[in-house]
C-alpha cells in the first residue's frame, strides 16, 4: 500500500476512536440531537484539517514527526472534548464566552512553552490547536444552522 | 496502668477540629513545598548527598529493517505480527511494520538467501559495535564470534527451508509470477514478501535487531553418532546444529522459559535459564530421555546454535543453563525465548539508517518557560474571574494545582530513578495546564456538584470521554501512544482532584490567616 494512503487510514481509524468515544458519551449524557450533530461535523473538519495540514508540513516542508502525529491526534481529541464540555456550559448558539477564555489560557501556555521545544513539536501543536479550534467554530456554526431550521 | 484506664483517659481528651485543620494545613504546605523542592531542576545542587536527578533517556536512533518473509502471505503476516508482539513487550518507543511485494530475480546456482550475505555484514558489524561499547567485559568476544557462527548456521538452515518448502508447494500456494512485457523469462522471477520494520528507539539497537530477526527457533538435541568435538582446530564444532540429532522437544514441550536470577558456583549472583516441560505426557518423556542420556552431553538449540549441556544430573526433569551475568540481556533473553515462533526463517535484505526526531530538550529552559506561561495563564483566570471574592482563589488554585500535578510526577520519577523522555514529560504538562484551565474556566468542583446535575454531567461525560479516548489508544495503539496514554489519563484524572483540593486548602488556608 502506498505509505502516504497508508498513513490516511491510520489517522483515520485513530481519529475514529475518539469521535465514536465523544459521540457516544455525549448522547449518553445530554442526548442532544443537534448538538450531536455539531460535534461530529466539527470533528470531520478537524481530522480535514489535521491530515492537511500535517501532509503540508511532511510533504512540502519535509518534517519528519516520526509517529508523534499520533499523540497529537489523542492530544487534539482531548482538547475538543473539553471545549465540547465548555461549551456545554454556554448559552446555546451563542460562542460560550468561557471559551474564548479556554482557549486564551491554552495559547498563552503553548506558546511559552512551545519557544525552546523541536520545530516539529511546535508544529504539531500549532496543528493540535488551530484544528480544534477550526472544530470547535463549525460546532458553532452547525448548531446556529440546526437552531435555525 | 491499667489498659482501660488509659484508654478512658485517651477518650476523655478532646480534640478541637480548629486543632486538626491545622494540623492538616501543615501537612499539606509541607508536602507541596517538598515535592516542589525535589522536581526542580538542578535539585541534586540543592541537596548534595541526596541523588535528586531526573533520569532523562539517551538519544534515540531510527533505523529500517528490510525483511524477507519468503513467496507466502500467511507467513509475512504472521511474521509481522509476532514482531509487533516483541517490539510492545520489549518497549520499543515507536515503529511501523509494512508489508509489501518485491519481485525477486532468483539465481538457479546460488540460493536466494545465500545473496543476502551483505546483511549478514550488517549484523555482523552491528554486534562488533556492541561489542565494541562494552569491550571491558571479557564474554563480548566471545560473544561476536558465536554470532558470527550462528549467522552461519542461519543462513545453511534458511537454504534447507527453502528446499523444504519446495515440496511443501504442493499445499501451499505460492504468488503467482507477474513479469512485465520484454523483461526476463518468467521463471527467473517470483514475489516475495518484504517486512520494513522502521524502528525509533533508546532501546540497545542489538537486541531491537535480534527481536525483530530471530526466529526463537528451540531443540533439545543429542550428539549425532561418530561426532568427537576433539579437534582443537575445530573448537566450534560443538555449537553446528549439524552435528546433533533432533529429539522431538521443542518450544512446544516447555510450559515456559523462566530466566532466574541464582548463584553460581564461584558464588555470584548470575542469570541462569531453565528449560521446564509441560506437566502430563510430555514431562514424563522429558524425564526418561534425561535419564537415558545420563552423563552424555546434550545440546540446546536456539536458532541454529547449540549451547552444549553435560547432563550429569540424569533424573531432573528440567535443564538449568547459565546465561549471563548481565539483567538487561537477562531481561532480553527472558522475552525473546517466551515469545511465539516465527512461522519461517526471515533474512535481512537491508538496514537502513534514517535521521532520528530531535528529542534533545534544554529541561532547564523549557522549565522556565512553562512556569512563565503558568504564571501568565493565572494573571488571565484572575482577570477572567467575574466573582471579585473568588479572583484571588482561582488564580491560586490553578498555579497550585498545575504545579503540584507537575512536581508529584517529577518527585516520583526522580525518587523511583525511572528513565523518562522530557518530550513526554512537556506534553505531559501541557495537558495538566490545559485540563486545570478547563476546569478554573467551568467552574466544576466537587463543592458546586453538589444539586447540580448539569454539572456533575459534564464533568461525567469530560472524564468518560477522556477515559474510552486513552484506553482504546492504549490498547489498539502501538507505540508512543501506548506507552503515553496511560500517564495522560492519570494526568487527567489527578489534575482534576488538585484543582479541587488546591481550593480546598487555599480557602482554608485564607480562614486561617483572617483569624
Amino acid at each position: 500500500m502506498n505509505s502516504h494512503v497508508y498513513l490516511l487510514v491510520k489517522f483515520i481509524l485513530i481519529a475514529a476512536i475518539p469521535i465514536i468515544a465523544t459521540l457516544l458519551t455525549h448522547f449518553y449524557f445530554f442526548r442532544n440531537i443537534k448538538r450531536l450533530t455539531g460535534i461530529f461535523a466539527g470533528y470531520l473538519v478537524i481530522l480535514a484539517v489535521f491530515i492537511g495540514a500535517y501532509l503540508l508540513a511532511s510533504q512540502k516542508f519535509n518534517i519528519d514527526f516520526s509517529g508523534l502525529q499520533e499523540i497529537a491526534v489523542i492530544f487534539t481529541s482531548i482538547i475538543y472534548t473539553i471545549t465540547t464540555t465548555i461549551q456545554d456550559s454556554g448559552k446555546k448558539g451563542r460562542l460560550s464566552s468561557k471559551l474564548i477564555k479556554f482557549y486564551s489560557l491554552i495559547a498563552v501556555i503553548s506558546i511559552s512553552t512551545a519557544i525552546f521545544l523541536p520545530k516539529e513539536i511546535i508544529t504539531l501543536t500549532v496543528i493540535s490547536v488551530l484544528s480544534s479550534l477550526i472544530g470547535t467554530a463549525v460546532q458553532f456554526m452547525m448548531l446556529n444552522i440546526a437552531n435555525e431550521t | 496502668m491499667d489498659f482501660k484506664k488509659l484508654v478512658k483517659k485517651a477518650k476523655s481528651i478532646k480534640v478541637s477540629s480548629e486543632f486538626i485543620n491545622t494540623l492538616a494545613l501543615a501537612g499539606i504546605t509541607a508536602i507541596i513545598i517538598s515535592t516542589f523542592f525535589i522536581a526542580i531542576p538542578m535539585a541534586e545542587k540543592v541537596f548534595p548527598g541526596i541523588r535528586y536527578d531526573l533520569q532523562t533517556k539517551s538519544s534515540y536512533w531510527k533505523k529500517t529493517f528490510v525483511l524477507d518473509a519468503g513467496t507466502y502471505q500467511s507467513d509475512a503476516d504472521e511474521t509481522a505480527a509476532i514482531i509487533a508482539k516483541r517490539l510492545d513487550a520489549y518497549k520499543v518507543e515507536d515503529y511501523e511494520i509494512q508489508i509489501h511485494q518485491s519481485r525477486t530475480e532468483i539465481n538457479p546456482e546460488e540460493p536466494l538467501l545465500l545473496e543476502d550475505s551483505p546483511d549478514s555484514d550488517n549484523i555482523a558489524q552491528l554486534g562488533d559495535s556492541q561489542a565494541d561499547e562494552t569491550s571491558d567485559e571479557s564474554s563480548k568476544p566471545e560473544k561476536e564470534n558465536i554470532e558470527s557462527e550462528r549467522e552461519d548456521e542461519i543462513e545453511e538452515s534458511q537454504i534447507e527451508s527453502e528446499e523444504s518448502k519446495e515440496t511443501e508447494s504442493e499445499t501451499r500456494e505460492p504468488t503467482q509470477n507477474n513479469p512485465a512485457p520484454g523483461e526476463a523469462p518468467e521463471s527467473n522471477y517470483e514475489m516475495r514478501y518484504k517486512i520494513e520494520v522502521t524502528v525509533q528507539s533508546t532501546k540497545d539497537p542489538y537486541y531491537v535487531q535480534m527481536l525483530i530477526m530471530s526466529k526463537n527457533e528451540i531443540k533439545i538435541m543429542t550428539v549425532k553418532d561418530g561426532v568427537s568435538f576433539d579437534d582443537p582446530e575445530n573448537p566450534y564444532q560443538k555449537l553446528l546444529e549439524d552435528n546433533y540429532d533432533e529429539t522431538g522437544f521443542n518450544n512446544n514441550s516447555f510450559r515456559n522459559i523462566a530466566i532466574k536470577k541464582l548463584i553460581n558456583q564461584q558464588g555470584d549472583p548470575y542469570y541462569f535459564t531453565i528449560f521446564k516441560p509441560k506437566s502430563g505426557p510430555t514431562a514424563e518423556s522429558f524425564r526418561q530421555f534425561m535419564s537415558q542420556t545420563i552423563g552424555q552431553e546434550i545440546g540446546v538449540s536456539i536458532d541454529g546454535f547449540v549451547k552444549p549441556y553435560p547432563n550429569y544430573m540424569g533424573e531432573e526433569d528440567q535443564i538449568i543453563m547459565g546465561l549471563t551475568d548481565d539483567p538487561e540481556e537477562a531481561a532480553f533473553y527472558r522475552l525473546l525465548l517466551n515469545s511465539e515462533t516465527l512461522p519461517a526463517d526471515v533474512a535481512v535484505d537491508d538496514i537502513i539508517d534514517k535521521k532520528p526526531l530531535a528529542m534533545e530538550i534544554d529541561y532547564l529552559k523549557v522549565t522556565i518557560s512553562f512556569i512563565v506561561g503558568t504564571l501568565a495563564s493565572a494573571v488571565l483566570i484572575y482577570l477572567f474571574t467575574e466573582n471579585k471574592s473568588a479572583k484571588l482563589i482561582s488564580a491560586l488554585s490553578y498555579l497550585l494545582s498545575t504545579g503540584f500535578v507537575i512536581s508529584v510526577g517529577i518527585a516520583y520519577l526522580k525518587i523511583t530513578g525511572q528513565e523518562v523522555d522530557l518530550l513526554f514529560l512537556v506534553i505531559g504538562g501541557l495537558i495538566s495546564a490545559y485540563v486545570s484551565a478547563a476546569f478554573s474556566v467551568m467552574n466544576i468542583s466537587l463543592i458546586s456538584l453538589k444539586g447540580s446535575s448539569k454539572k456533575a454531567g459534564r464533568l461525567l461525560f469530560f472524564l468518560s470521554a477522556s477515559a474510552i479516548i486513552l484506553i482504546t489508544a492504549r490498547y489498539l495503539g502501538k507505540g508512543y501512544i501506548h506507552h503515553f496514554a496511560y500517564t495522560a489519563s492519570l494526568i487527567i484524572v489527578s489534575s482534576y482532584l488538585a484543582s479541587n483540593l488546591a481550593t480546598l486548602y487555599l480557602n482554608n488556608l485564607k480562614k486561617y490567616f483572617q483569624k
